[in-house]
């Protein structure tokens, strides 16, 4: 993860060119405005013939563009309006998928953006809103809701809250168990105490009468 | 040794029976004869004082026989984990329970002072338990 905007962990080789994602921006842009065949017909032809680098073709489909604008293409060789024609035909489809492409690339442009600047601010950014913020929650918004909810808290969150409390097997059961837990540790501890002082009372008895125990008949 | 129930335990868990026993005794002794002038018309009449008196004087009898010869453990003796036993290990029996709680009601200075022989013995009897030949056992030892 990267923290920088507009940063990416994936390698230089792998990155589109920024020419591509220019397009692929224009495309998504040519989206958003309403033109949801931007990069058909006659774009997307010009993005094929661009995309194939032929000047042949561009200045053929120029040519016949004029030729067939002059005179309905009826002065033109037959051959040379056919070949001109699929080379067109072949450039709009090489224009859809580079612009396809393009989109594609911007698309996954954009997310990655939007990620890093996200995650950016998140480490960067959040953090110093929030302690900057949190003194000022603290000492004077917390206070003024506390005291603004706490009158409908105590008249109707808390005898429901306890109701439900009460009303609770579980809770009850915990009740009962913590109870129990509580008076025999209390119990044990007696127990202990008592034994222990026993020892004691007995060795100062022994110390005082200057003998060890009798044993006396079973 | 050490599974024997030493001075302190024992006064310790003969004092919480004494406790409850004069709350027990108070309450039978008066509560009946209460409830009957609060209930009725008129004074309780004799025989009922009477009666709640036997009641109150027989109860720490009835209490220490029924504990020692039931489960071998009063409501102290519960609290603190000591059991009372025959010499053997056996649980003692009715009579022998009646008898040991008749003379420690009656003669309850010599029981008390008796006491004194816990200290000195091998087994942490007191000299009823030498007359009665019974012992007192922890039920499971505490120590800290």
């Amino acid at each position: 993860m990267t923290y920088g905007l507009g940063e990416r962990d994936t390698p230089a080789a792998e990155r589109p060119g920024a020419a591509r994602i220019a397009l692929g921006l224009a495309v998504l842009a040519g989206e958003r405005v309403g033109a949801g065949t931007a990069y058909r017909g006659g774009v997307a032809t010009a993005l094929g013939l661009l995309r194939q680098g032929s000047t042949a073709a561009r200045h053929a489909a120029g040519l016949a563009g004029d030729r067939v604008a002059r005179a309905g293409g009826r002065l033109l060789p037959t051959g040379l309006l056919r070949r001109t024609r699929d080379r067109l035909a072949d450039a709009e489809q090489v224009g859809r998928a580079t612009a396809a492409a393009s989109r594609a690339d911007a698309v996954a442009f954009l997310w990655a953006t939007v990620d890093d600047g996200v995650a950016w601010a998140q480490v960067r950014i959040i953090p110093k809103i929030i302690d900057g913020l949190v003194p000022h929650l603290v000492a004077e918004v917390v206070p003024r809701i506390i005291d603004g909810a706490m009158p409908d808290i105590r008249e109707r969150v808390l005898p429901v809250v306890i109701e439900d409390l009460t009303d609770d097997p579980q809770i009850r059961e915990f009740v009962v168990e913590q109870s129990r837990g509580a008076i025999g540790e209390a119990t044990n501890r007696l127990r202990a105490t008592t034994a222990t002082a026993d020892d004691r009372v007995e060795a100062a008895f022994r110390r005082l009468i200057g003998r060890e125990r009798n044993a006396g008949p079973a | 040794m050490e599974e024997y129930a030493g001075l302190v335990s024992r006064l310790t868990g003969l004092i919480m029976d004494v406790v409850l026993l004069t709350v027990l005794c108070l309450t039978v002794r008066i509560l009946p004869v209460v409830a009957w002038e609060q209930v009725l018309p008129g004074d309780s009449p004799g025989w009922l004082e009477v009666l709640c008196g036997v009641a109150a004087a027989l109860l720490p009898w009835a209490y220490f026989t029924t504990a020692w010869s039931f489960t071998g453990q009063t409501v102290g003796g519960l609290l603190i984990g000591t059991v009372v036993r025959r010499n053997d290990g056996r649980e003692l029996g009715f009579l022998q329970a009646a008898a040991r709680a008749l003379v420690g009601l009656l003669l309850a200075p010599v029981w008390f002072v008796g006491l004194i022989g816990v200290l000195a013995d091998q087994r942490r009897r007191a000299w009823h338990d030498r007359v009665f030949r019974t012992v007192v056992r922890f039920v499971q030892r505490h120590h800290k």
